[in-house]
């Protein structure tokens, strides 16, 4: 019986194993080759380039160096580099801030006009990115409506300049990615179990205290997921610091871009997006490690 | 053996499904551990067993859903392993009905039929036959989601039958309508299946369920079926203690036969309890472990003093006092603490008859039951 | 009770405020679109002139054109892939699928500056694929397929695959299966995703910019290269027209999930 068995059985393995290689094949080679190819392989690219020296006319010469390694570790791109960071850190509280009222606000009195209000905060997150921008830079222009309101009523008797400055940076940056945080926290807050928080309020927690002991914690899931949406794309900003902080205000994203475009140091750039690639990867790691990886692809 | 290592075929006459020592693995979980079965034609087989007892993977790996890790299955004679389900001549009710939603009833049932490239106007017709056969004339040009649980039922029951298959595979159809409907719906399915004919293999939890609708069952449990018997062997003469449990034979006593006699053995539990019960067909003494009695055979009385002692070999007869009453309708539940034993007998008293009332909790009763009750167990 | 009527007050009047900083500005360019204002920047009088002005520009026409067929290949493209993709990543376990979905989600995370600047190097360094058409479709799928991935994987998660089997119990083959009954019944799921995908396309400006080399101007970065010149009020007339097409897309959406939901 065993005799006759056992080769039936590898065999039947072997068949389910060929089957499945098959069908991974079949239905993951075309996103594993766009991975690999135009995801991977590019990011490998610049990290070998970023070893390499810029000649004079911006050619590559192949020759090993850690110069732009250091280079932007230290000095005036690191310092760059720290302040993108702390600005995404700014953005991020700033947009959990105003977020979650808003969030709870929808989930909890939306009643029937909930569909609405969350059309009119995905609309936004979906419009052109770069448009929008274009509409804040309109209103907080020297000509712009606040400043013609603001002159209109005699407060002021010469326009103000708020572009270009470490404010317009900071409401672009609120303005472009208030949306993708309040869409998570929404979904988490939309999520909870009713009942949980009837179960809190019967065991005597106050409004407040509930909100601090159970809502909180129930939604930190949310408020990862919209910090991995804002956080991740804020530090590598460049658009918004070329429009509201022209050149007074950079982000590592500005520096990316200079180096690749305008300079053309082509292995001083790579060297910059690959310390912006590194550090992100870093972040997600860590973020993974701590809220698991739902947290990730929860945000998506 | 022959035919499993090489040959495809297998003739044995009036056998349309056989399962022949098959496994099933999940990871570290044996789902299905090296079962044999044999289906008759025309006969409705159940499989009965508790929740991951193997029965619902057992029939997918029939219906080609899920492929065995060993072992063969033929249906018609013929060895399916490599075929997948759109090949084997079976078809499956599925539990959840699985209608297509965007596909109105009349072409929810002929979706098997366009498959099979045949022409629109026997499709028609045999579709027709159909709705009349499962009771849902003028519900035609439905969407699945305008019927009722019973409704989508029958409509997945005509899917399937319209295919004439080999063996219809039902895997816990019922199992989602409320009580009345499912009853209504096993009176059904026996109907339909003396219509037509075919082999059914139904899945199912439910005891009662089993009982009345199938020819035979089979009692499954961690992979393996315990005991194959018609409704009434299996409910009488269960075999081991969990298909006498999972039966509703909840007295189970265990024991050793001491002796035997004019066709009766005497059976002594570990408490010193003596039984007699009829000795089993076929049954070396030393195999046997144990007895059960159901409780709707035991009768109760008050105890009397000066009652006369009965006769152990015809009548079995223990002492003891009514714990507990659960008045449940049409029937009451005692349970009995026994004075010989610290063991707890539970008694069906059913509404009628010799129906007591007055047997209030704390009460000393006799409880007795004829020896023929005495079902012997093995395992 | 009086303390929680003043709580939603305050949230409500907080949330109206916020909703009206993300809705304000592009509530006025729109406005101003409308207006004669030379400048764009204040209302005047009412005039379509702009949106005349905007069809008789060639620079404006070439932009659109590349634009929507750069998108429309992404769409089609991402929307197989993401459909195949997910179905794989749904029917299908193997060592490494956790890492696979990880490295998917990578090119929606990532800021686009530095997707932009590594595909940009990559194509012109490395594999020599000319800038224009097929550097942009290529950056495009590149970070619309995975987005297609997890749109449709959400929604195949909420798919009943008994569906499936029992179709192919019923004698259809995995194809036949798939055209008959899977495919009709994700076809919202996918249907959303390239509603999705196609204003995500037609919108990026930043790896666009990168890739896009010399003479391949979409409308983002014709909006963008008029940027330096202040507000002009036929970029407001093209940043009506953006958000026009991106609320078209969302309501389509909105009515598709409302189908999908009475219907399943």
């Amino acid at each position: 019986m065993h005799a006759l068995n056992k080769p039936s059985m590898t065999q039947a393995a072997k068949r389910a194993k060929r089957k499945l290689v098959l069908e991974i094949t079949a239905y993951l080679s075309p996103i594993i080759l766009i991975i690999v190819v135009f995801v991977f392989a590019p990011l490998a690219i610049i990290l070998f380039f970023s070893f390499l020296k810029s000649g004079e006319y911006g050619q590559i010469v192949y020759s090993f160096t850690f110069e732009n390694i250091r280079a932007v570790l230290s000095g005036g791109y690191g310092k760059v580099f720290l302040q993108s960071l702390y600005l995404a850190l700014q953005t991020n509280v700033l947009c959990i801030l105003f977020g979650y009222p808003i969030a709870y606000y929808i989930t909890r009195y939306g009643g029937k006009w909930k569909t609405l209000w969350i059309f009119m905060i995905i609309v936004p997150s979906w419009s052109s990115y770069l448009i929008r921008l274009y509409a804040l830079k309109t209103i907080i222009g020297t000509n712009g409506i606040i400043n013609g309101l603001l002159m209109n009523l005699h407060i002021i008797s010469e326009p103000i300049q708020i572009l270009y400055t470490p404010f317009a940076v900071a409401l672009g940056l609120v303005f472009a990615w208030l949306p993708f945080m309040i869409l998570p926290i929404y979904a988490a807050l939309e999520g909870l179990d009713r009942s949980v928080l009837e179960a809190a309020t019967d065991l005597g927690a106050t409004p407040v205290r509930r909100f601090f002991r159970v809502i909180l914690p129930l939604t930190r899931g949310g408020l990862l997921s919209g910090s991995i949406l804002v956080f991740i794309p804020t530090v590598g900003e460049w658009l918004v610091p070329h429009i509201f902080g022209g050149s007074k205000i950079m982000m590592a994203g500005s520096l990316v871009a200079q180096k690749f475009t305008a300079v053309g140091n082509i292995p001083l750039g790579s060297s910059l997006a690959i310390m912006l690639a590194t550090t992100l990867i870093l972040i997600l790691y860590l973020t993974i490690k701590w809220g698991g990886r739902e947290a990730l692809e929860k945000a998506i | 053996m022959q035919a499993s290592n090489t040959g495809d075929t297998n003739t044995e006459p009036g056998i349309c499904l056989e399962v022949r020592n098959v496994v099933k693995r999940f990871g570290d979980l044996t789902a299905v551990d090296h079962v044999n079965l044999k289906i008759r034609e025309g006969e409705i087989f159940s499989f009965l067993g508790p929740s991951g007892c193997g029965k619902s993977t057992l029939l997918r790996v029939v219906a080609g859903l899920e492929n065995q890790d060993l072992g063969d299955v033929f249906i018609a004679g013929l060895n399916v392993n490599d075929l997948p389900p759109y090949k084997r001549d079976c078809n499956t009710v599925f539990q959840s009905h699985a209608l297509f939603p965007h596909m109105t009833v009349a072409k929810n049932i002929g979706f098997g039929l366009v498959e099979r490239k045949i022409s629109k106007s026997e499709i028609k017709k045999r579709v027709a036959e159909k709705i009349e056969l499962v009771n849902l004339g003028g519900m035609e040009d439905r969407l699945p989601e305008q019927l009722s649980g019973g409704q989508q039922q029958r409509v997945a029951l005509a899917r399937s039958l319209i295919l004439e298959p080999t063996v219809l595979l039902l895997d816990e159809p019922l199992a989602a309508l409320d009580r009345k409907l499912r009853k209504e719906m096993q009176i059904e399915l026996k109907r339909i299946q003396r219509e037509v004919g075919t082999t059914f293999l139904n899945v199912t939890h439910d005891q009662k369920e089993a009982l009345s609708v199938s020819d035979r069952i089979g009692i499954m449990n961690a992979g393996a079926f315990l005991q194959i018997g018609s409704p009434d062997e299996i409910y009488e003469k269960p075999r081991s203690i969990f298909v006498a449990s999972f039966m509703g034979a909840t007295n189970i006593f265990t024991g050793n036969v001491v002796s035997k006699k004019d066709g009766r053995i005497e059976i002594e539990t570990p408490d010193g309890l003596k039984i007699f019960a009829p000795e089993p067909e076929g049954c070396a003494g030393d195999a046997i472990t144990g007895f059960s009695v159901h409780p709707e055979l035991i009768s109760l009385e008050s105890a009397t003093a000066d009652a006369p002692p009965t006769d152990p070999r015809e009548q079995t007869e223990f002492h003891g006092k009514i714990k507990e009453v659960f008045y449940q309708g049409d029937f009451s539940e005692f349970t009995v603490a026994l004075k010989e034993t610290d063991m707890l007998m539970t008694v069906h008293l059913t509404r009628g008859k010799g129906y007591r009332t007055q047997l209030p909790e704390g009460q000393d009763v006799t409880v007795s039951w004829d020896y023929g009750s005495n079902n012997v167990l093995t395992g | 009770m009086k303390k929680k009527k003043i709580a939603s007050k305050v949230l409500g009047a907080m949330s109206v405020l916020t909703l009206i900083f993300l809705w304000a500005p592009v509530l006025l360019i729109i406005v101003f679109s409308f207006s004669t204002n030379k400048y764009g920047v204040a209302w005047d009088e009412f005039t379509f002139k702009w949106y005349l002005k905007l069809f008789h520009n060639d620079a404006v026409r070439d932009a659109l054109i590349r634009s929507l067929i750069i998108a429309g290949v992404t769409v089609v493209v991402s929307t197989l892939i993401g459909t195949i993709t997910a179905y794989g990543l749904y029917k299908l376990n193997f060592k490494g699928k956790q890492f696979l979905r990880t490295s998917i989600l990578l090119p929606i995370v990532f800021p686009s500056i530095v997707t932009g600047s590594a595909l940009l190097v990559f194509f012109t360094r490395f594999i020599h694929i000319p800038l224009g058409y097929p550097s942009i479709i290529i950056a495009h799928i590149v970070f619309c397929s995975p987005l297609a991935v997890f749109i449709i994987l959400g929604r195949m998660q909420r798919f009943d695959w008994s569906w499936e089997e029992a179709a192919m119990d019923l004698g259809a083959t995995r194809v036949r299966t798939f055209i008959r009954v899977t495919g009709p019944q994700l076809m919202p799921g996918i249907m959303a995703s390239a509603m999705l995908i196609f204003p995500w396309s037609f919108d990026d400006f930043v790896i666009t910019y990168f890739v896009a080399g010399v003479g391949s101007t979409t409308l983002p970065i014709y909006v963008f290269s008029q940027l330096r010149f202040g507000s002009t009020p036929v970029i407001n007339t093209i940043g009506t027209l953006f958000v026009a097409l991106t609320m078209t897309g969302m309501l389509l959406m909105f009515l598709l999930q409302k189908k999908t939901k009475t219907s399943g």
